[in-house]
C-alpha cells in the first residue's frame, strides 16, 4: 500500500506543469548542442562522405532528411495520441500541454517529409506527386495534425477543446498502420522501407551510418522542440500562479 | 571514407541532382531552425511582457521616477 502510494506520488509529480518546467530547464543547455551537433555530423556525412547510390545517383541524398523526418512525424503522432488518451483517462494537466505542443511539431515534420519526398520524386520518378497509398496516407496525417491544432484553438473552453482534439487524435491512429503497410499492401512507386527491425536492411552500411546519426539527431531534436513548446504553453497557462510570478520577479530569467 | 566531390562546384551540382538535393535540404533546415527559434523567442517575449506588467516592476519604476 505504501509502495503504491509512492508510485502515484511520482505519477502526479510528473503531471505537474511546474515540476516539468523546472526539471526541463536544466536539460536545455546540453540538449540543444547535442541535438544540433548530431544533425550537423549526420548531414555532412550524408551529403558529402556517403557513396552515391548505384541506381539513383546523387539524388538519393535527400533520404538523410526525408526518412528521419517521416519517422519522427509518425513517432510524434504516437506522442499526440498517447497524451490524448492519458489526458482523457486520468485528466492530467501535463497531457493537454504536451498534446498542444506535439501537434504543430508533427505538422511541420510531416510537411518536411512530403516536401522532400516530392522533390526527390522529380529526378527519380519523373513527377513531383502521385496519389499513391503512402503519399496519400502521409497527406492525411498532415491533415490530422492540422485538424487537432484547429480544434485546440477553435473551442473557447480549454477542457472541451482538449477532449475533442484527443478524440480526433485517437480516431486518427487508424491511419498509422496504413502508412506503415502501404508500401507492402499496394503496388506503388514509393520504394519499400529502407530500415527494418526484423530483417537485415537493404541499404549499404556506409549509407546506414549517417542515416543512423540523422535519426538519433531527429529524435533529440523532437524532444528538444517538444520541451520548448511545452514550456511556453506552461508559462502561458500558469501566468497568474505564484511560482510564475516569483520566476518573473527574479532578474536572472530575462 | 573520403569526400565524394572533387570541387565545391561538384558538391553543389551533384551530377545535375544538386538543385533538388539542396532545395530539399535547405527548406528542411530553415523549418527545423525556426521550430527551435520560435518557441525560444516567444518564451523570452512572454517573460518580458509579464515582467513589464507585474505590480513589482511598476512599483519599482514609479519609485525610480520619483527619485
Amino acid at each position: 500500500m505504501r509502495k503504491l502510494g509512492r508510485k502515484w506520488r511520482w505519477f502526479h509529480r510528473m503531471g505537474s506543469p511546474r515540476w516539468f518546467y523546472e526539471i526541463t530547464g536544466g536539460w536545455l543547455p546540453w540538449l540543444i548542442p547535442l541535438a544540433f551537433s548530431l544533425l550537423a555530423i549526420g548531414l555532412f556525412w550524408g551529403l558529402f562522405l556517403a557513396p552515391p547510390d548505384a541506381r539513383q545517383g546523387q539524388s538519393y541524398r535527400i533520404i538523410f532528411v526525408h526518412v528521419p523526418a517521416s519517422f519522427l512525424a509518425l513517432v510524434g503522432y504516437y506522442v499526440l495520441a498517447i497524451a490524448g488518451a492519458v489526458g482523457l483517462i486520468w485528466r492530467i494537466k501535463m497531457s493537454f500541454i504536451l498534446m498542444k505542443a506535439a501537434a504543430p511539431i508533427g505538422a511541420a515534420l510531416t510537411f518536411i517529409a512530403l516536401f522532400t519526398g516530392a522533390i526527390w520524386g522529380k529526378p527519380t520518378w519523373g513527377t513531383y506527386w502521385v496519389w499513391d497509398a503512402r503519399i496519400t496516407s502521409m497527406l492525411i496525417l498532415l491533415f490530422l495534425y492540422l485538424g487537432v491544432m484547429a480544434l485546440q484553438r477553435a473551442l473557447v473552453s480549454t477542457d472541451t477543446a482538449f477532449k475533442a482534439s484527443a478524440i480526433l487524435a485517437l480516431v486518427g491512429t487508424v491511419n498509422i498502420p496504413i502508412i506503415y503497410k502501404s508500401v507492402d499492401w499496394w503496388y506503388t512507386l514509393h520504394q519499400p522501407a529502407t530500415l527494418k527491425l526484423t530483417s537485415s536492411s537493404t541499404m549499404h552500411i556506409e549509407m546506414l551510418q549517417p542515416l543512423f546519426f540523422m535519426i538519433c539527431g531527429f529524435y533529440l531534436f523532437y524532444m528538444l522542440v517538444l520541451i520548448l513548446f511545452a514550456r511556453l504553453e506552461i508559462l502561458q497557462r500558469e501566468k497568474s500562479s505564484r511560482w510564475v510570478r516569483s520566476l518573473v520577479s527574479e532578474d536572472c530569467v530575462i | 571514407m573520403n569526400l565524394q566531390f572533387e570541387s565545391l562546384f561538384d558538391a553543389l551540382w551533384m551530377d545535375g541532382h544538386g538543385p533538388y538535393v539542396w532545395l530539399a535540404v535547405g527548406i528542411s533546415v530553415v523549418i527545423l531552425i525556426s521550430m527551435v527559434f520560435i518557441p525560444i523567442w516567444s518564451h523570452k517575449q512572454f517573460l518580458i511582457n509579464l515582467k513589464m506588467n507585474s505590480p513589482d516592476f511598476n512599483k519599482k519604476s514609479r519609485q525610480e521616477e520619483t527619485e
